[in-house]
């Protein structure tokens, strides 16, 4: 079934606080989009409004050209939302908690009992059903609001700092899980602080800061704006694909850096420590004999390699960290 | 059969998911053992004072048992119970934890209903569990089974009645601040209780309450009528205080308070025409009068919260509104809108001002006639409210409209009545000494309710009164021609959605998807 949600730009304002501030993006079925941003950055608003919790200011959350705002009913049968808050509710099993949404999705009989087997197997919650909610640990609460959203087997799912709180091992079954939930098509929408666990299961990402998307596209577009210099033009108007190379080295990493700045194909240059990061625009032939002269010249380089950009990388040079 | 049948029945999951909270609850479980710990030491203590041989059924160690217990069960029943259903609704509709409401397909309805069902399924366990008690003080004499039997049923309605309140106080939670809706809440629960208590105590001075005729069933049966559409008006409110806003949430609301009040109306009528014909000695009227009252003040304050509505009809709404123009044209006053609300309030109250000055008076329904005062009071109750919601709603429109919520027509309109109010009361102490002069008078009748219905006491005052009277109408009919453009513009936007059907098919194709993909 291809879904696809679009938000078209909504604000959500709390006084004088612009929480949401007119943003749009869309994500679609059989993606998973990273939604990431600073603290404070509204990420959570956004989250609870697709979720329909909340109400915008103004602007418009469609799925299907149908919108979530005046059909809650029917955007919530198609919403798995797992939000950041554990369930708060105590005496009660998870088997019974399960069940309890199962039967208020509407599930019933045979096909409520086998969804909520499934979902207890899914999430590695079978051993644990008979355990009150009480008794469970951070982690295991966050595989029951896990549970929970699937149990109506949605085909959008929300998810609002999954791996918060989960263990090093639940965290790579949570990753491998959400790339099976990809794979039967599900379109996902994840938000996470842990940015490197997003790189290997997202599609495309979302950074949003102060209440505004900076930046909306898939994977490699994002990493792009990692490299701060790219989209530079040469003489001919033509775009000069720039790599990122680091170059650590004893000592003399700003005389360096002052040097590489006077030769030709540098498009910039900074020290962190002893390392230097610069923007190169030759190719390899050009980038071996760099190095030679460098050598050459007495610099004692200790690593000298193409650094990849991640999404850290990328969140790094598009947000400002500021907060409201 | 029986297990396909069962299979196919299912139960409302808020029922189940609260009963097993609440018989799991250490607040319920832990009080209930405690007052029934006591109960059995007092139950101890009588029978070994309580057997002297026989005793007549007035002195009986039994009545004074059954106050006790009577006393303990109310305390569970009307204090313990719709706290705890209190502060769990009130818990799950925090901000943080919401999602276990809004997240899932359930209706308000059902979360209301489910949640209703569940204190009275608790209310029955508890009765099960204090009965025995009860029994035993029949067994020592002093009070008949039906009295025993009457006071659970009276206990139960008002535990039942103040648990709908605490759902309605719960449901306001999510739009008043915490603390103060904690208080309220308390309070609220305190004062009915110890009301509660106080009638109790009271029927039982009464040595006739443990023989029951007429004059204890017809007060109980009274009440007992009161109670019920009591908590059926605030599990609806509550119902639609956590609907979604884009909805018709104001639906059930619109349609079950003018039934209720007509339903009630009627039933008190056709019921005093009997006691008229079996007891013509008892002035009747007064029910009926107390009922014109409370009516009154109930549409008035639905007219003031009408105006405080949305002004604009969200998608939602167009889509539910009919196609059909006779079927459009009655349902107007039920929908939600600013508009709405003024033709459901008029429309209202003109029917019942019609029903008890015209349409029931002298007739041998009533004894007499009913209280004029009682009739211009409610009247007057309800202009001034529309009067100062017109005012509010000229005041927004004019210079608030961008800026503002539309709830912000209610907290003009307040201001604008409080004021002149205020006013008087500072300026002299006393708001009399005002209504004894012509012109103040007439002017301060205008704006405040209480000076106006004050002054019909004096007769001498109707020349102060007519005139204010006559300027409050022609000030209505003025603030009516003012905001008249808005308001048929209201009405000109009651119309349905003109991609309806193409949205209905969008909605079912989405719908349909996802079904078909769930099956394979």
């Amino acid at each position: 079934m291809d879904i696809k949600v679009e938000i078209k730009g909504l604000k959500k304002h709390f006084g004088k606080t612009k929480a949401v501030d007119n943003i749009d993006f869309a994500f679609e079925s059989g993606n998973t989009y990273a939604f990431i941003g600073p603290n404070g950055a509204g990420k959570t608003t956004t989250m609870r409004l697709i979720a329909t919790m909340d109400l915008p200011t103004a602007g418009d959350i469609t799925i299907n050209d149908i919108s979530v705002f005046d059909f809650p009913d029917v955007a919530r049968e198609l919403i798995g939302f797992v939000p950041d808050a554990l369930p708060s509710i105590k005496n009660i099993t998870v088997h019974e908690y399960i069940d309890f949404f199962a039967r208020a999705y509407g599930l019933k009989g045979k096909r409520r009992d086998n969804s909520v087997k499934d979902v207890e197997e899914f999430t590695g919650l079978d051993k644990f059903q008979d355990k009150t909610l009480a008794a469970l640990s951070k982690g295991m609460k966050q595989r029951v609001c896990l549970g929970r959203a699937l149990i109506h087997d949605p085909p959008i799912l929300i998810m609002d700092e999954p791996a918060a709180g989960l263990d090093p091992r639940a965290r790579v079954e949570l990753r491998e899980l959400i790339a099976l939930l990809t794979e039967q098509g599900k379109a996902i929408l994840i938000s996470s602080h842990i940015l490197t666990e997003l790189t290997d299961i997202c599609n495309g990402a979302i950074i949003i800061e102060k209440g505004k998307v900076i930046h909306c596209g898939d994977y490699e577009s994002i990493l792009d704006t990692g490299l701060s210099l790219n989209g530079k033009m040469n003489k001919n108007g033509e775009k000069i694909k720039i790599t990122n190379i680091r170059i650590k080295l004893l000592h003399d990493a700003e005389k360096l850096v002052k040097e590489l700045l006077t030769l030709p194909k540098i498009y910039g240059a900074d020290t962190i420590k002893n390392e230097v990061i610069l923007g190169y625009g030759g190719n390899e032939q050009e980038s071996a004999e760099l190095l030679a002269s460098l050598i050459k010249k007495g610099y004692l380089i200790t690593e000298f390699r193409k650094h990849k950009s991640s999404l850290e990388d990328a969140f790094m040079n598009l947000t400002k960290g500021e907060l409201q | 059969m029986l297990k396909k049948l069962i299979n196919k029945v299912e139960l409302n999951p808020i029922l189940i998911k609260e009963t097993r909270q609440a018989v799991r609850s250490q607040a319920i479980i832990g009080t209930i053992i405690l007052f029934l710990a006591i109960l059995f030491l007092c139950a101890i203590f009588s029978m070994f004072t309580g057997f002297k041989g026989t005793i007549p059924l007035e002195k009986g160690i039994g009545k004074d048992l059954f106050l006790i217990i009577s006393v303990i069960f109310t305390c569970v029943s009307n204090i313990i119970l719709p706290l705890y259903m209190l502060t769990t609704f009130y818990k799950e509709l925090q901000h943080a934890d919401n999602e276990l409401f809004f997240v899932t397909s359930l209706s308000p309805g059902q979360i209301i209903r489910g949640k209703y069902f569940s204190g009275l399924l608790v209310l029955t366990l508890i009765i099960s569990l204090f009965f025995p008690f009860m029994l035993l003080s029949y067994f020592l004499r002093g009070i008949s089974l039906p009295a025993i039997f009457l006071s659970i049923l009276g206990i139960s309605i008002c535990s039942s009645m103040i648990q709908a309140f605490a759902f309605l106080l719960g449901a306001l939670s999510r739009y008043v601040k915490s603390i103060v809706v904690k208080t309220i809440g308390i309070a609220a629960v305190i004062t009915s209780l110890s009301s509660l208590t106080s009638m109790i105590w009271n029927l039982f001075k009464y040595s006739h309450f443990f023989r029951l005729n007429h004059s204890v069933l017809f007060p109980l049966g009274f009440f007992t009528i009161i109670l019920i559409i009591f908590s059926l008006f605030f599990l609806l409110c509550a119902k639609a205080l956590i609907s979604d806003s884009m909805t018709n949430r104001i639906f059930p609301l619109r349609i079950f308070i003018p039934s209720g009040i007509f339903i009630i109306t009627g039933l008190i009528f056709t019921l005093g025409y009997f006691m008229k014909r079996y007891y013509s000695e008892i002035r009747l009227n007064q029910p009926y009068e107390i009922l014109f009252i409370i009516s009154s003040i109930i549409i008035s304050i639905f007219t003031f919260i009408g105006f405080c509505e949305r002004h604009k009809t969200s998608r939602r709404v167009k889509y539910a509104i009919p196609k059909n123009k006779k079927l459009r044209f009655l349902s107007y006053p039920f929908y939600s809108g600013a508009q709405n609300g003024i033709v459901w309030g008029i429309i209202t109250f003109s029917i019942l001002l019609f029903i008890y000055t015209f349409a029931l008076n002298n007739t041998p329904f009533v004894s007499g006639s009913i209280d004029s005062k009682v009739i211009r009071t409610g009247t007057v109750f309800f202009v001034h409210t529309l009067f100062y919601a017109l005012v509010g709603l000229v005041i927004y429109r004019t210079f608030f409209k961008r800026s503002r919520d539309s709830r912000f027509t209610g907290v003009t309109s307040l201001c604008f009545a409080a004021f002149p109010l205020f006013l008087c009361i500072f300026l002299t102490n006393d708001l009399k000494n005002y209504t004894n002069k012509p012109v103040f008078g007439t002017v301060l009748s205008i704006f405040n309710p209480v000076i106006f219905i004050d002054a019909y006491d004096h007769t001498h005052m109707n020349f102060v009164l007519i005139p204010a009277g006559l300027i409050l109408i022609s000030l209505c009919l003025i603030l009516i021609i003012v905001n008249l453009n808005w308001f048929i513009e209201g009405m000109q936007n009651f119309q349905p959605l003109r991609e309806k059907a193409k949205l209905q098919e969008k909605i079912n194709k989405l719908k349909r998807k996802n079904y078909d993909q769930k099956i394979n």
